[in-house]
């Protein structure tokens, strides 16, 4: 009896102990989510609102004049009175005849509702109805302010942003209103919440010149850590397909956390990338009438490079920039209709990759095109200097 | 009160040969054709044993299925195969259900039909992996075949359990 107890008493604790030995490591991504810093400071604040950004005008006679990103989406609505409930300082919008809200988007991430961006243009005579002490009292109540200046603040689990300006020149008032959104999920959102205000200081901004990015580094520096932290959740998909999964003739096109796709990586084999090259010198020297795409590759060869469009009564023309070509279709069977698509080539330990987007606009290309390169060359969207 | 020390004694004995046949669990790792999903990094000690378990929610017995793995330690690929319902010489299975049950469903013709479901559940063990040195590894996974298709688009209905 002795004996069954001592081993009901020596069994016990080894079949509990025996169960517990293990070391994972949790996956420290989602770590990094939770909210962090209490106040922003003010120094590298001002260096996120120094950052570059090139600019461009948008106007309606006599109605506005404001300054935005020049790769950003807007949609005005203009409302009736009582159709919008917001207030700030004196200014009451339900009592407002026609206030005109312009809502911005990153041309980049037109879906993603990483923040919203609302400008408010209130036609008003008088300069002093609005202060930040009326806005803290009215709105911010318990919230958390993580900055403030003269005419702009940041509070709230949302990082909302307010900033506002009287335009003496057409006599109103323009008030920025963002937030970055509750449920998605990246770090620094303080970093977000800075570039939103950078936005809203730069709406009257007139004295500005274009001054292009000259590479995905500089790109990085200066867009908010969320939009990339974007692209190289999906770019890190990318990796171990091009180490070992992906085969020869398979694609992949990563998912963001929104559940939308951006870029599709494709492996070729050689005759793939020979009959590409073929195409690109035939268009070059206008004898695409001699070029032909191999019955066995034809379907796919298709789909990946010309989107299921490829015909001979079509129109042709690319631009070459280093390892990406710039391909520009006019669909003679869509009323002459020109697509746009970005193929940049990935070569890794003896194996070929196409990286391949349709997401092109005269607002994304540069970005797209910086970023497919650098891929391309460090197979990798990271920068070493920035890598913590 | 014999019997009943005894019994728990037995119990307790069983237990622990359960916990060291099939180890401990480390992280089950929902596997999918679109996408690769990976275990995050484990800290492994040369000669530490991983047990690769696909666990199966099916509406069949016998689904075929092949998921490809890589295992890297330190970013540098170690392993790169496949593994599928018969890759393993063992046919080790656990915690297996079956359930079925009959719902009433309307046809296109507004008619009440019957349907017979039955449900399959289990852990097979599918592969081993014996660290060659202490590090960090990674294990990642992609189903590449799976028959007949899941019934759900959000999951599908297949993962990777690992026990050490």
């Amino acid at each position: 009896m002795k004996i069954i107890k001592i081993i009901y008493l020596l069994v016990l604790p080894l079949s509990i102990l025996s169960c517990k030995r293990y070391n994972l490591e949790e996956n420290q991504g989602n770590n990094e989510l939770i909210a962090q810093a209490t106040k922003i400071n003010k120094q590298e604040a001002q260096k996120i609102l120094n950052s570059k950004v090139n600019l461009t005008s948008f106007s309606e006679p006599g109605k506005f004049n404001i300054s935005i990103p020049d790769n950003y989406i807007s949609a005005v609505t203009v409302y009736e009175q009582g159709n919008i409930d917001l207030k700030f300082g004196k200014i009451d919008f339900e009592t407002r005849k026609d206030v005109i809200s312009i809502d911005l988007t990153s041309a980049l991430l037109p879906r993603e509702r990483l923040c919203s961006q609302s400008v408010y243009i209130v036609q008003e005579e008088n300069p002093n109805l609005i202060s930040i002490a009326e806005i803290k009292k009215q709105i911010v109540k318990e919230n958390h302010i993580y900055f403030e200046d003269s005419n702009s603040i940041i509070y709230g689990e949302n990082f909302t942003v307010i900033h506002y300006a009287y335009d003496s020149n057409s006599k109103s008032y323009i008030i920025y209103n963002g937030e970055v959104d509750h449920f998605a999920k990246f770090p620094e959102k303080e970093n977000l919440a800075l570039h939103m205000l950078k936005n809203g200081k730069n709406l009257l901004k007139k004295d500005f010149k274009k001054n292009p990015f000259n590479s995905w580094e500089e790109y990085v520096l200066n867009t908010p850590q969320a939009e990339i932290y974007l692209f190289k959740s999906i770019f890190n998909k990318l990796d171990k397909e091009m180490k070992a999964f992906l085969d020869i003739n398979q694609s992949v096109s990563p998912r963001s956390e929104g559940n939308y796709d951006y870029v599709t990586f494709y492996r070729t084999n050689d005759e793939m990338d020979f009959t590409y090259l073929n195409f690109l010198n035939a268009v070059k020297t206008n004898t695409l009438e001699n070029f032909t795409i191999p019955e066995k590759i034809s379907s796919d060869f298709d789909n990946i490079f010309f989107s299921s469009r490829y015909s001979l009564s079509n129109k042709y023309s690319f631009t070459q920039i280093d390892n990406l070509t710039d391909l520009k279709i006019t669909d003679s069977g869509y009323n002459n209709r020109v697509f746009e698509k970005l193929i940049c080539n990935v070569q890794y330990e003896g194996k070929s990759f196409y990286l391949v987007t349709n997401e092109v606009s005269d607002l994304t290309r540069d970005f797209y095109i910086k970023m497919f390169n650098y891929y391309s060359k460090n197979k990798t969207l990271d920068i070493p200097a920035l890598k913590k | 009160m014999k019997i009943i020390l005894k019994t728990i004694v037995l119990t307790v004995l069983l237990t622990l040969c359960g916990c060291h046949s099939v180890g401990k669990e480390l992280i089950e790792v929902p596997v999918t054709k679109e996408e690769i999903t990976s275990s995050g990094e484990i800290n492994l000690k040369k000669g530490e044993t991983i047990s690769f378990w696909t666990k199966i929610n099916s509406g069949t017995p016998y689904p075929e299925y092949t998921i490809k793995y890589l295992i890297e330690e330190n970013k540098k690929t170690i392993e790169f195969d496949s593994i599928s319902r018969f890759t393993y010489e063992k046919n080790h299975i656990i915690n297996a259900t079956a359930t079925s049950e009959d719902i009433t469903e309307k046809n296109f013709e507004e008619k009440d039909t019957i349907i017979h479901r039955e449900n399959f559940e289990f852990e097979l063990e599918n592969k081993k992996f014996t660290a060659p040195k202490d590090g960090k590894y990674t294990f990642a996974f992609k189903l590449t075949k799976y028959e007949p298709e899941s019934q759900s688009s959000f999951s599908s209905g297949v993962s990777i359990i690992l026990r050490k």
